[in-house]
């Protein structure tokens, strides 16, 4: 593995965030169980339910986005040059390289998917490539390599597990609520409603914060990536200009020929607009013009020294 | 200035003094943009009509240098300004006028839509497009007929263009110009013979 800077892979400060919010969910986490026992709930059968759930998403992760996004894996011979790409980034990272997919979309877009390195899949869309040059193109490649290495599919997954029991709950809790279920905290003296609603506050309590913590971590998750990336390709730069091309106004600005689009819809008189969905996916995104700063900053800490 | 010969109707003038802005804004675009002019412009026709029920046939180059000859040169309107005729690779047709003078060019242009309009020709108005220099950059100052306003082309090597500075330059002009702020409609023209 070649490192081409002394500027460290880890940013500090980032690490440690991270950890504190992974720490307050373990805490949440820890008293919605302390909650749930002292009431009695039966949360294990739905921790089970849950877990399963997620081990199933989790496991077939790469084909459900892969499917979702209506995406192909492409071999080297039909993608020579993304191939390429790829090969070159996997070994400078010094990792197993990932499948590499291609979704027809005009929105441009890239995503790393599956539950580790050995399974990974990455993915771009058709309109990705069209916008970008190629060095964007490789930035932004190094950011979903980022992911892989990270294992950030685990480790939201992971974070989001008690987050799905409460959600489980908060809905079995609300029909019992309803019709005065629950039979073994009925058997309990002062039991029964007030158990019950206690326990759904709380679960209402644990999946709105539980989902703040997890958006948060998503976030510097996304951080993380961009400077891993970044470092990876030891051009910042190339990362921020691909984000600054997808996303905001540069977004809407098309890339096709006048003449040809008049060719494909003439009768048109406003061509197919391409929608605002990004800003959707990029809702556990930090903003862009955020991660658009920290990457000039590392251009400047790298040129530095 | 242009001798007016009947028949032009009100909406075509309309777009004369709307692309005419452009003439005005030159002073602020040379310095607040650092854009020179090229001494060259545009205006490009579709050959095809985009109205269904006009059965008309599909222009060719030798009608538009016809007309050209005809309506412009003989009619005294290209006054100022030298023109050639070409097709590009789409089957386009265009008139490129020539002059050192920008004002001229810009006034020419207008005269150009205006004869087309006369012409019957209205609905094969594409776009007029004005070249600049921003460095070695290309730049364009595109005015599109349908819209009657202008948007902004910096084209790098197909698909690619300087996004950066087309916003740079919307948001430069957008009180000395007509600028279009529907982002979706700034359809690019790479490889024009302009």
């Amino acid at each position: 593995m070649v490192m081409r800077s002394r500027v460290s892979r880890r940013d500090w400060g980032l690490t440690w965030r991270m950890w504190f919010v992974m720490a307050m969910l373990a805490v949440v986490y820890l008293a919605f169980v302390a909650i749930l026992s002292g009431l009695g709930v039966p949360w294990i059968g739905v921790g089970i339910v849950a877990g399963i759930m997620l081990f199933v998403q989790f496991f077939f992760s790469d084909r459900l986005v892969l499917w979702s996004m209506g995406a192909k894996v492409v071999t080297p011979e039909q993608e020579p040059k993304l191939h390429a790409m790829v090969d070159r980034l996997v070994e400078q990272a010094g990792m197993r390289k990932p499948k590499v997919a291609v979704a027809n979309s005009e929105v441009p877009n890239a995503f790393a998917t599956g539950r580790g390195p050995r399974n990974a899949v990455i993915c771009v869309t058709t309109g990705i490539r069209r916008r970008l040059t190629d060095e964007e193109l490789e930035g932004v490649l190094g950011h979903e390599l980022t992911h892989v290495v990270n294992r950030d599919v685990l480790v939201i997954t992971l974070a989001s597990f008690f987050a799905t029991v409460a959600a489980m709950l908060m809905q079995m809790l609300f029909w019992m609520g309803l019709f005065g279920g629950m039979g073994r905290s009925r058997d309990r003296e002062g039991g029964g409603g007030g158990a019950i609603m206690i326990a759904y506050v709380a679960s209402v309590a644990v999946y709105f914060i539980a989902n703040l913590l997890i958006l948060a971590l998503s976030r510097y998750r996304e951080y993380a990536a961009d400077r891993g990336g970044a470092i990876l390709t030891g051009a910042p730069s190339r990362l921020a200009s691909a984000l600054e091309k997808i996303s905001g106004a540069i977004a809407r600005i098309p890339t096709e020929d006048l003449r040809k689009v008049e060719g494909a819809n003439a009768f048109f008189i406003v061509s197919a607009l391409k929608g605002d969905s990004l800003a959707g996916l990029f809702s556990s995104h930090p903003p862009v013009h955020k991660r658009v700063e920290r990457l000039r900053k590392l251009e400047r800490e790298l040129e530095g020294f | 200035m242009w001798p007016f010969r009947g028949g032009g109707n009100g909406a075509a003038s309309g777009i004369a003094d709307r692309l005419g802005t452009l003439a005005t804004a030159l002073p602020a675009l040379t310095e607040q943009l650092d854009l020179h002019h090229q001494g060259t412009a545009g205006v490009c026709l579709r050959p095809g009509s985009m109205n269904r029920r006009k059965k008309d046939g599909a222009l060719t180059l030798a009608d538009v240098e016809l007309w050209v000859t005809d309506a412009l040169v003989w009619g005294g309107e290209g006054a100022g300004a030298s023109f050639r005729t070409a097709q590009d690779s789409y089957g386009y047709l265009w008139v490129v006028m020539k002059s050192p003078d920008f004002a001229g060019l810009v006034s020419a242009a207008g005269k150009v839509a205006e004869a087309a309009g006369r012409k019957g020709w209205r609905d094969r108005l594409v776009v007029a497009m004005f070249p600049f220099k921003h460095g070695q950059q290309a730049a364009f100052w595109i005015f599109s007929f349908p819209s009657a306003r202008f948007y902004p082309f910096a084209p790098l090597e197909e698909p690619q263009r300087d996004n950066r500075l087309e916003l740079h330059m919307a948001k430069t002009m957008e009180k000395a110009l007509p600028v279009d702020q529907v982002l979706e409609r700034w359809k690019g023209l790479w490889g024009v013979p302009v």
